[in-house]
């Protein structure tokens, strides 16, 4: 009896210790609101609950707070998106959903004053995603906005994890000798999990240990190990580069010449640069992406790589473009100098 | 295993815990076997080859004190007694201090003797002057003859075993004979885990928040930067905050780890930083090797009994060996022999007053706030002799540090653009001045403000069970919560684990 007693104090203290961080969580600007809708048949793509307010912030003691709201589509964006008006459509990967960048300071945003008011510039931000997903993300945007020109953010590893599963995301799976587009997260039906997800994303402390703390299994088996850990960092090591690499590559770079052809969209793809080669002032070690440039520009496709610009903003101010010592993002140089390069290209529009 | 590691917390403490008190209900010897074999188990996660080490170190130790104790002619005790003494500083010297006389061998002669590829012992420091002090005592006929397997668990418990607090037998061997250590009491898992939390939380959060301002800055300067004057007062005020929650945090969690098993460990800090004078302050840090460097190095030595040259001698030589005794570095060195210098300046000071007879009444206010902020100062500026890694990196920071001139052009700059040199330079995180001032002054507030650990803990004094358990619950949480902030950003060793 007494054994029960025990166990019965020991859980109720638990319980208070949980009650009372969760409480004192809800007053400080936890990373919450990062809630994704389900890819549906009308818009195929990965994005967030519209016109819902969402905080980021990072680590433990909640630096570089941004408080911001996803607009009319569920994009990160200052403003709403509306068919029927000339627009540039910027698709890629978190680089371009830019969650750690206040409002109005992300490529399109910075891209958007540019050029408005004579065009307007859509963001198609999914984080995680990979060539599959920009894919989808193109075939949307041309059947929804009809964009002039179409920016697609090439980023490092973007072929690689094409071809692995993704739990909450696109990749592309062999298929009679082609590439067919799977997705982990199909269904116009809610998942089982889904009010779960739903309930522990409303709570505050299951947000500062997933968002904040990232906690996962690998941090919980990687812990007792000298390890610093972040997810962009991971992006960053070896690439593993194959035969399968190149013909999916191959089959991405046809299907956006096909796309070119039928729509008469422009397509410029943006590749991301070495940065770490850079503050190194080493030569810069990106296999995949060389590939994939050297396609494009053999198909006649636009490119800009941006590995020249960085240098060369480098050179002149010697401030980096990450956003973090151990996070790949871009910070708000980093986008700017995107920005200022892309302009270039299609401020003629 | 790191004390701040989810396997030591939710799997290693809890199994010795548990199978401690399980054992104790068959046999008292064979729980002091299990915590013994435990504390091996601890040692040898890092290199399972050093357990050996330590297993030798501890027969050869115990071997040497039964026979110094069981000699009846005091001359060849003497003689026992500096073999195993000269032992235990050539197995130091050699794991810690053999590639440090090359260098300087090297150095002064221009010659190229190959370095020796040595891995240092974790705790080696610890262990060693542990044992010293036990063979000193067994000569001296202080310490008492004892069960080998006590003498085992004393040397090698393992919340001391890698960076203190340096224990002395005759606070902890008797206790091994204490029937109620043997048993678990509610009271004492509460309040241990009271102060094992508190020394998480003093490193995960604030610990290792400053070693993001101190680490870049003191290595970029390494690297060649020559830093500012706001990086180098950033650089050498993160370290000093940096090692204060650092060491401080290892000790408390020490000290809390051992409560669960009923066992006092000894106090190794006392809020130092509110020191009123450099001898306070080194009454107040590091209490365990302070007290070891009394006893078995400045009285040895002849301590004040040959008159003030000597003693301001003997003083020098034992802050000189006490730098060393931190780390193969004549920065150690330097370190000590400026706290040495420090310590004869107040001595001085002290006999000044007392021979001009002035009056010794209670310190004033103001006399009393000048007095802990020159300390301070003090302290802060012998610290960056302790963190660079060349003479070539302290100066460097030292010069940042009194480049006063640089105060009239930060005059006119917001706090943004003050600190952000730094932020370009450095990478330190955040890039807004007022972060780091919150930071700083939270830090400062804590260790001048607020009281510490041990008197802190002291307030809890339930008696009920059901509130020792409710707490339990709690801090388990809190526990989980920061070993999870500190796997967030990559498990950091502890400061003294190098030493």
């Amino acid at each position: 009896m007494k054994f029960a007693k025990y166990i019965f104090f020991f859980f109720l203290g638990l319980t208070v210790s949980i009650v009372v961080s969760e409480v004192g969580l809800q007053f400080l600007p936890v990373s919450k609101g990062f809630f994704g809708t389900r890819p549906t048949k009308e818009m195929p793509v990965s994005r967030f609950i519209p016109d819902k307010y969402y905080t980021y912030s990072l680590g433990w003691n909640f630096r570089d707070i941004v408080h911001g709201k996803f607009n009319n589509l569920g994009y990160i964006s200052d403003h709403d998106y509306v068919a029927k008006v000339k627009n540039i459509a910027v698709i890629g990967n978190s680089y371009i959903e830019s969650r750690m960048i206040c409002n109005g300071k992300s490529i399109s945003d910075d891209l958007d004053k540019m050029m408005s008011p004579k065009v307007h510039v859509y963001a198609f931000g999914q984080p995680g995603a990979n060539l599959a997903g920009y894919l989808l993300a193109v075939n949307y945007a041309i059947n929804t906005f009809h964009p002039n020109s179409l920016i697609i953010l090439i980023t490092n590893k973007d072929i690689e994890k094409s071809l692995n599963y993704q739990p909450w995301g696109f990749w592309f799976s062999e298929k009679e000798g082609g590439f067919k587009i799977e997705s982990g997260n199909t269904s116009d039906l809610p998942n089982p999990n889904y009010y779960l997800r739903k309930f522990l994303h409303s709570s505050s402390i299951f947000s500062y240990f997933h968002n904040n703390l990232r906690f996962s299994k690998e941090l919980l088996v990687g812990a007792g190990k000298m390890v610093t850990r972040s997810v962009a960092q991971q992006e960053i090591g070896e690439v593993v580069f194959n035969e399968q690499s190149q013909r999916v590559g191959e089959f991405f770079i046809k299907s956006l010449v096909e796309i070119h052809h039928k729509t008469g969209s422009e397509i410029i793809l943006v590749f991301d640069g070495d940065r770490k080669s850079i503050y190194e002032e080493k030569a810069p070690n990106r296999s995949e992406v060389d590939f994939l440039m050297n396609l494009a520009k053999n198909n006649n496709i636009k490119t800009i790589d941006l590995q020249k610009y960085f240098e060369l903003d480098y050179s002149v101010f010697r401030k980096p473009f990450d956003y973090e010592r151990f996070d790949g993002h871009w910070n708000e140089r980093g986008h700017a100098v995107a920005a200022a390069a892309i302009f270039d290209i299609v401020k003629g529009l | 295993m790191l004390f701040n590691s989810y396997q030591f917390i939710f799997l290693y403490l809890p199994t010795v815990f548990l199978g401690f008190f399980f054992i104790s209900r068959i046999s008292r010897h064979l729980a002091i076997l299990w915590l013994g074999a435990a504390s091996l188990f601890f040692y040898g996660w890092w290199n399972p080859k050093f357990v050996l080490l330590l297993l030798a170190s501890i027969i050869f130790n115990y071997g040497m004190g039964y026979a110094i104790g069981h000699l009846r002619i005091v001359s060849k005790g003497k003689a026992l007694l500096t073999i195993a003494i000269g032992s235990n500083l050539a197995l130091l010297g050699y794991f810690k201090y053999a590639n440090f006389f090359i260098n300087t061998i090297d150095g002064l002669a221009d010659g190229e003797i190959p370095l020796t590829n040595v891995t240092l012992p974790l705790g080696i420091s610890f262990f060693t002057f542990t044992q010293i002090a036990f063979l000193v005592d067994v000569y001296r006929g202080i310490a008492h003859e004892y069960r080998f397997i006590h003498y085992l668990l004393f040397v090698s418990y393992f919340p001391h075993l890698i960076a203190g607090p340096i224990l002395h037998h005759k606070q902890i061997i008797p206790q091994f004979a204490d029937p109620v250590i043997y048993q678990v009491r509610s009271e004492n898992v509460a309040l241990g885990l009271i102060i094992f939390t508190i020394g998480l939380a003093k490193k995960v959060l604030l610990a290792d928040s400053f070693a993001e301002y101190a680490n870049p800055i003191f290595d970029a300067t390494q690297g060649g930067v020559q830093p500012g004057l706001v990086a180098a007062w950033t650089g050498a005020l993160a370290y000093t905050l940096q090692i204060y929650f650092d060491f401080s945090g290892y000790s408390d969690m020490a000290i809390g780890a051992s409560h669960l098993f009923n066992i006092e460990i000894p106090i190794n800090f006392n809020s130092p930083y509110k020191s009123k004078n450099i001898i306070e302050f080194w009454r107040r840090w590091h209490i365990t090797l302070s007290q070891f460097l009394k006893d078995y190095l400045y009285i040895p030595l002849g301590g004040n009994r040959h008159g003030k040259i000597r003693r301001y001698e003997n003083l020098i030589v034992t802050m000189l060996l006490g730098g060393l005794w931190h780390g193969a570095n004549w920065t150690f060195v330097a370190w000590g022999g400026l706290h040495g210098f420090y310590l004869l300046i107040n001595h001085a000071w002290h006999e000044f007053r007392t021979h001009i007879s002035l009056p010794s009444k209670e310190p004033s206010y103001l006399s009393t706030i000048f007095g802990s902020a020159l300390t301070f100062v003090l302290v802060v500026v012998a610290w960056v002799f302790f963190r660079a890694e060349s003479f070539h990196t302290a100066f460097a920071i030292l010069k940042g540090m009194g480049n006063i001139g640089e105060f009239k052009e930060l005059y006119p700059k917001t706090l943004s653009m003050t600190f952000e040199g730094i932020y370009d330079i450095y990478k330190v995180p955040q890039d807004s001045g007022g972060y780091v001032l919150t930071i700083f002054s939270f830090g400062l507030g804590i260790v001048w403000l607020l009281q510490n650990t041990q008197k802190l803990s002291s307030y809890y004094r339930f008696s009920d069970y059901r509130i020792h358990f409710f707490v339990i619950g709690m801090l388990c949480f809190c526990i989980f919560m920061l070993v999870t902030i500190n796997a967030s950003r990559g498990i950091s060793e502890f400061i003294y684990f190098n030493f």
